[in-house]
């Protein structure tokens, strides 16, 4: 055989090893000489087809004697053939074609595997015709092929190189991804029925899959094909779907209900929602969840967005029918009640508040906090709905307050320095403490039991709820008896959540809760419990770590083993509230001291005594020791302004009192709707605005313009002082009114009749006496008003006409604001104006106050508070309306919904609210589309109706010049003004008071 | 005129049988120190807290019970109970002419008749009464005991036995309405506060029959209400209140029922408050 010979010698030149492993196989192949010349040739050809074909050759060479003996010569030519085909560029392609071969020749079926790869080749020829010079793509193919040809049957390897074919035509990295997800189990005929609707679909339900299958099972997977292929056919990608589905955290029937929910959305973005808010549904309750979605699928009807308003969660529509349903119970609702329920009970201000949430109001929805107390505030949870109805759900509001009530009512707070000390003392720190908090909450639910009958059966009830819901066995025996504790405390009488070995412990461990029982049980038995348990639990039972068999076993207790907090008892900070009642302690004393009583403030005030933690013990003793100093050098005669600075540093540290116990940013957090005009509904709890009172003070700012405008305030009180009382008030004994007193008609004619001079005050009369007013001014303090007031249009006059009949002279006002207008900004103008309006007010005796408003985004609208109703017109009120300066956006409805509030609470007769702008409302996300001011102006307009209809008159004065455009669509025509020159605003300002409240 | 007032005044309040009073601090002994020594009395507390049966209780001691002498006991009425009102006059309280037919016929107030007879008058909440009816009373109450009596043209000395009470609620007045100092400092002043959880109980056990238990925690529920004052209701709930509870529930009521009833409503109108209370009486008091 010459000719294989001298295929032998040019392959010898190629490689020798090649040429020789040619030379053993080609006489084993097949006996027929001219197949293997062929053959022969063949291997050549690859190895002559590039740099390092050699090594396909050689992977072709070992393959085929057992191709050519299990499919015939033919079929080993034809591999061959296509082999060499892929090896034009690189060897990587047909090498790695030719390994997969053999991967096949030795997996458990070749023959199926072998019918299989026409599917793969078919493809690959068309992947390598397009990137005949991406090797490592080709590369990445045929790994894929073969790991699916060996995984699935001929049908499944068919359709994933149909699949294929499709995404190789498409771009040359969403091919590579495909191919990387190739390597896990698909199925890929349901993934081919998709890409025949969408690619980009089917493509993300691949990727999506096994993450899918492993959470909600193969089968649920599987039957909602359908639904798929139906989201397909939009025009939607379904990425942010399925990142979603596989986000979800669902209990698997929950998951089919969700499945059979989705099955009703046709939208993707919907569905989406849909899933993203899952956690906050009740989905065992099909019919109620049915109701819910089908109201949803009706706001199609309005808008899209209003839909997507509603399954997003949004919508004032969607939550409070969700909540309708559910049964949930908003803190917000019922805070009053809970509020004034604490006190009841307590005998205590402590206050009662939402559990602050992290992560923004995005979070909102599905949260759930655990309830507790830092000793001066109790915090619950914003919302209860895990229980069936309104009912249930605002009875755990209840019980979870009482149980902290408890902590009060039976003396934990008044022993917690004492407790925190003992606790502190023991080796294992962790370990005490939760067996103080597990001993400490069984033993006060004893004693709520015995002292409130009424309360006794909810706590029960609550008590079996918690025990139904404590989870499985916890992992090491110390944990399984804290577990078997903690369910002793709910009512649990056994203990076979632990191991038998330890039932002597187990029988010791209950006796010494089971003494808390009791009705006189003091947190001093607690201690003593405490450390009983303690030895029982730290000599005898091993440790997890032992229990591990771990080389250094952990003698102290582990974070994991801490039993899982019940619901209703919440958390017991113990070192946290010792601080607090230390805190509220001075807080007293200093409330004392502002009043004069000095003496109480000394005594509590020794630094020695103070239990707050060593951080800011130090912060606190320098404050304190500076206020005491400051005491010590008082002279009994002080003037004013030492008082104030007094004043000032004790209002300092009681702020530095709250900032340590956390009390001070969370009460001035407030929640509102916002009224969106696309979706014709309220966003519930759109828009969080924070109350600060913090504001750069500036005194002098307010000097100034007193002194510079002396001359307009006197024209400002003067208008202001003919205002006329309102209110009638009925005068009884006059000489002259509109009806008779009867009794001193009678008395004046018996008068008469016994000769005595009768009274001729016998009648009644109305008299306007009282004035029942309270005025809100509202200044936008947007980043515009930052802007130098524009030139007039005319020199002003500087003639002072004459004034003795009260009118308002134009004329005057340009002459006082004139020398000054080229530097003055609009926020200048502003303020003078209500700082003139203040000082009148002032001596009116109308009740008023500023504020100011700015922000940017709806998490964050700022309210600036410069002087509250009740609150003096003193320096510090002063100086932060001095010190009003341009902040940021202009969110005018939240704004406005936040002082109607303000004014609402004052209960006046008349409640005016004077709203001072430089513009349309405004915010970068004040509706979607952020060139469109419709949003911004429709809300603002809802928020002046929601105004009207609590009985404020709102007014809003603009120095807009373009004003009227929007005014016209928020206000009637009565109820806005635009100052074309903006030095009228003061001059207006007052006129527009007057006709507010005159 | 003699017909006129035996018409009006009738029978009477002659006090019969012993109320039921239980002394709280040392008010007995301090009113009938009071009393022996013609000293008028200014009874300070909030309303319901016992201030009228205190009254009724000496007014019995003195002219029916132990401490009672034949003279006292032979005055009909004993005691003179006015409510104050912004329209009480000092006619009110001296009396007046009447047209009676063509005539006119003298009647006595009801202080001219205590003063007359040596009773004792008590005016109720006397801030509310008109300025000139508070004036009266300054001749009455110091070394003089006189009555002047305008219409009449005459100067009536006051009885022996006779004593001025007035009772006064700082609490609610508004400071428009406060007690004159002049009028003030012409009393002694006895401070009436709602009595304590157990001495509460017995009064309403006493007072409406009902169950100890029962008792006790109406007492309980009226401490913790009362710690709501800053909300909108300084006076508290009144031991009145409580004890209304007691009887609605000694004839049969749920005793959720009667405290809504007798207490919840009764104390506000604003319903938030009422939920509170009703939800601290769900919480003392088990639903059957």
């Amino acid at each position: 055989m010459a000719a294989i010979d001298e295929v032998v010698g040019k392959l010898a030149k190629i490689n020798r090893q090649t040429a020789a492993l040619l030379l053993r196989t080609v006489y084993s192949v097949d006996p027929d000489n001219e197949f293997k010349l062929k053959w022969a040739r063949q291997c050549l050809n690859i190895a002559e087809s590039g740099w390092h074909a050699w090594e396909s050759t050689d992977a072709f060479i070992k393959l085929s004697p057992r191709i050519a003996q299990l499919y015939g010569t033919d079929d080993l030519l034809k591999r061959g053939t296509y082999g060499l085909g892929l090896c034009g560029y690189s060897f990587e392609p047909g090498h790695r074609y030719f390994t997969g071969l053999k991967k096949l020749l030795q997996s458990s079926d070749p023959d199926r595997n072998w019918e299989n790869l026409q599917y793969i080749e078919s493809t690959g020829t068309l992947v390598h015709q397009k990137y005949q010079h991406a090797s490592n793509l080709l590369v990445a193919y045929f790994d894929a092929a073969f790991t699916v040809i060996q995984q699935h049957q001929a049908q499944e390897v068919s359709a994933w190189s149909e699949f294929a074919l499709t995404v190789a035509r498409q771009e040359r990295a969403e091919l590579l991804e495909f191919l990387r997800l190739s390597n896990v189990m698909v199925p890929w005929v349901a993934a081919l029925v998709l890409q025949k609707v969408s690619v980009d679909a089917s493509l993300h339900y691949v990727a999506a899959y096994p993450q899918l299958e492993h959470k909600y099972g193969q089968r649920l997977i599987e039957n909602q094909q359908p639904l798929f292929l139906r989201m397909a056919a939009g025009e939607f990608t379904l990425e942010p779907f399925f990142t979603a589905l596989q986000s979800a955290v669902l209990p698997i029937r929950e998951a089919e209900q969700l499945f059979s929910l989705l099955a009703q959305v046709h939208d993707v973005r919907l569905a989406t929602c849909l899933i993203e808010q899952c956690r906050s549904m009740p989905l065992g309750n099909h019919d109620a969840m049915d109701a819910w979605v089908s109201a949803g699928l009706e706001q199609l009807s309005i808008s899209f967005d209003a839909a997507l308003a509603f399954f997003s969660l949004e919508s004032a529509r969607s939550i409070d029918l969700l909540e309708k349903i559910k049964g949930q119970v908003n803190f917000s609702d019922c805070k009053r009640v809970l509020q004034m329920y604490a006190h009841a009970i307590s005998g205590r201000q402590i206050k009662v508040d939402a559990i602050p949430m992290e992560g923004g109001e995005a979070s909102a929805a599905d949260f759930r906090g655990l309830t507790r107390t830092d000793g001066l505030c109790i915090f619950l949870p914003g919302q209860v709905s895990m229980l069936s109805g309104t009912e249930e759900n605002f009875a755990f509001y209840k019980v979870a307050l009482l149980h902290q009530l408890g902590y009060f009512e039976f003396d934990t707070f008044d022993r917690i320095s004492y407790i925190e000390r003992e606790l502190a003392a023991y080796d294992d720190e962790l370990l005490a403490h939760a067996l103080f908090t597990i001993l400490e909450d069984a033993r006060v639910d004893w004693r709520l039991e015995r002292r409130f009958r009424g309360a006794a059966a909810s706590i029960s009830v609550h008590k079996q709820l918690a025990l139904l819901g404590r989870d499985e066995k916890p992992f090491s025996p110390r944990a399984q008896m804290l577990e078997g504790l903690v369910r002793c405390g709910l009512g649990s009488t056994e203990f076979s959540i632990a191991p038998i070995r330890y039932r002597d412990n187990i029988a010791s461990l209950q006796y010494s809760m089971q003494r808390l029982n009791c009705d006189t049980a003091s947190p001093d038995d607690t201690l003593v419990a405490v450390r009983q348990c303690y030895e029982i639990l730290h000599d005898n039972v091993e440790t997890s770590a032992s229990y591990e068999n771990l080389d250094s076993p952990h003698e102290e207790m582990l974070p994991e083993e801490l039993p899982a907090p019940i619901d209703f008892h919440g958390e017991l900070d113990v070192k946290q509230v010792a601080s607090n009642m230390a805190i509220l302690k001075i807080d007293e004393a200093l409330s004392a001291a502002a009043d004069e009583d000095m003496i109480s403030l000394a005594t509590v005030m020794d630094p020695q005594n103070l239990d707050i933690e060593e951080i800011v013990k130090g912060e606190v003793r320098d404050a304190m020791a500076m206020l005491l100093t400051e005491l010590e050098n008082r002279d009994t005669e002080v003037d004013a302004a030492a008082e104030q600075d007094w004043q000032n540093k004790l209002h300092d540290l009681k702020s530095m009192l709250g900032r340590i116990s956390g009390q001070v940013h969370e009460q001035h957090r407030f929640l509102y709707d916002e009224w969106d005009y696309v979706i014709d509904d309220y966003r519930r709890r759109w828009c969080t605005l924070f109350e600060i009172r913090d504001v750069d003070e500036s005194l002098e700012y307010v000097v100034e313009t007193l002194s510079q405008h002396a001359g307009l305030l006197t024209l400002v009180r003067k208008q202001l002082n003919r205002l006329k009382p309102e209110l009638l008030r009925k005068i009884k004994g006059v000489i002259d009114g509109d009806e008779l007193d009867l009794e001193r008609t009678v008395e004046s004619v018996v008068d008469r009749k016994t000769g005595i001079t009768p009274k001729d005050n016998i009648y009644i009369q109305r008299q306007r006496k009282d004035r029942d007013v309270s005025a809100l001014f509202l200044l936008d303090m947007s980043a515009s008003t930052d802007d130098p007031i524009p030139d007039p249009d005319a020199e002003p006059a500087f003639g002072v006409k004459d004034n003795a009949t009260g009118a308002w002279d134009d004329d005057l006002m340009g002459h006082y604001f004139a020398p000054d207008e080229s530097t003055k900004r609009i926020i200048d103008l502003e303020k003078e104006a209500v700082i003139l309006m203040a000082e009148a007010l002032e001596e009116l005796g109308d009740n008023y106050s500023v504020c100011g408003f700015s922000g940017y985004g709806r998490e964050q609208v700022d309210y600036f508070l410069c002087k509250d109703f009740d609150e003096p017109y003193d320096e510090r009120a002063r100086g932060r309306i001095g010190g009003i300066k341009p902040c940021r956006s202009t969110r005018m409805g939240c704004a406005i919904r936040h002082a109607t509030r303000s004014l609402v609470k004052t209960e006046s007769r008349i409640k005016a609210l004077i709203i001072i702008s430089d513009g349309y409302p405004q915010d970068f996300d004040y509706g979607k589309d952020r060139s469109s001011k419709d949003y911004g102006v429709r809300d603002t307009m809802k928020a002046l109706g929601e105004a009207r209809q609590q009985g404020v008159q709102a007014f809003c004065l603009t120095v807009d010049p373009s004003g009227h455009d929007y005014l016209r669509e928020m206000c009637p025509d009565q109820q806005y003004m635009v100052i074309q020159d903006i030095t009228q605003l003061p001059n207006e300002l007052s006129k527009v008071y007057r006709s507010l409240t005159g | 005129m003699n017909d006129v007032n035996s018409l009006e005044a009738g029978d009477g309040y002659v006090l019969a049988e012993e109320p039921y009073y239980l002394p709280l601090s040392d008010e007995v002994q301090l009113f009938n120190a009071a009393y022996e020594e013609k000293l008028p009395v200014l009874l300070k507390g909030p309303t319901g807290c016992g201030k009228t049966r205190f009254v009724e209780y000496m007014a019995h001691r003195l002219y029916r019970g132990e401490a009672s002498t034949p003279e006292r006991r032979m005055v009909s009425q004993p005691l003179q109970t006015v409510a104050c009102h912004e329209d009480l006059s000092a006619t009110d309280l001296v009396g007046r002419y009447l047209l009676q037919g063509d005539e006119t016929v003298w009647q006595d107030g009801p202080l001219t008749r205590s003063v007359r007879e040596g009773a004792i008058c008590y005016l109720d909440e006397i801030v509310e009464a008109r300025k000139d009816s508070t004036v009266l009373i300054h001749s009455l109450t110091d070394h003089r005991r006189i009555l002047p009596m305008e219409k009449l043209g005459l100067i009536l000395d006051a009885h022996e036995n006779f004593l001025l009470v007035i009772s006064y609620n700082p609490g609610y007045q508004s400071v428009l309405k406060d007690l004159k100092t002049s009028t003030r400092q012409r009393f002694i002043a006895i401070d009436f506060g709602y009595p304590d959880e157990d001495q509460e109980a017995d009064i309403i056990f006493h007072e409406s029959n009902v169950d100890k238990d029962i008792a006790a925690e109406l007492a309980m529920l009226g401490a913790r209400i009362r710690n709501l004052r800053h909300h909108g209701f300084d006076e508290g709930i009144s031991t009145r209140l409580l004890v209304y509870a007691g009887q609605l529930i000694t004839r049969g009521v749920n005793p959720i029922r009667a405290c809504d009833a007798a207490i919840c409503l009764a104390v506000s109108d604003d319903v938030e408050i009422q939920r509170a209370i009703g939800e601290v009486v769900s919480t003392i008091f088990p639903a059957e």
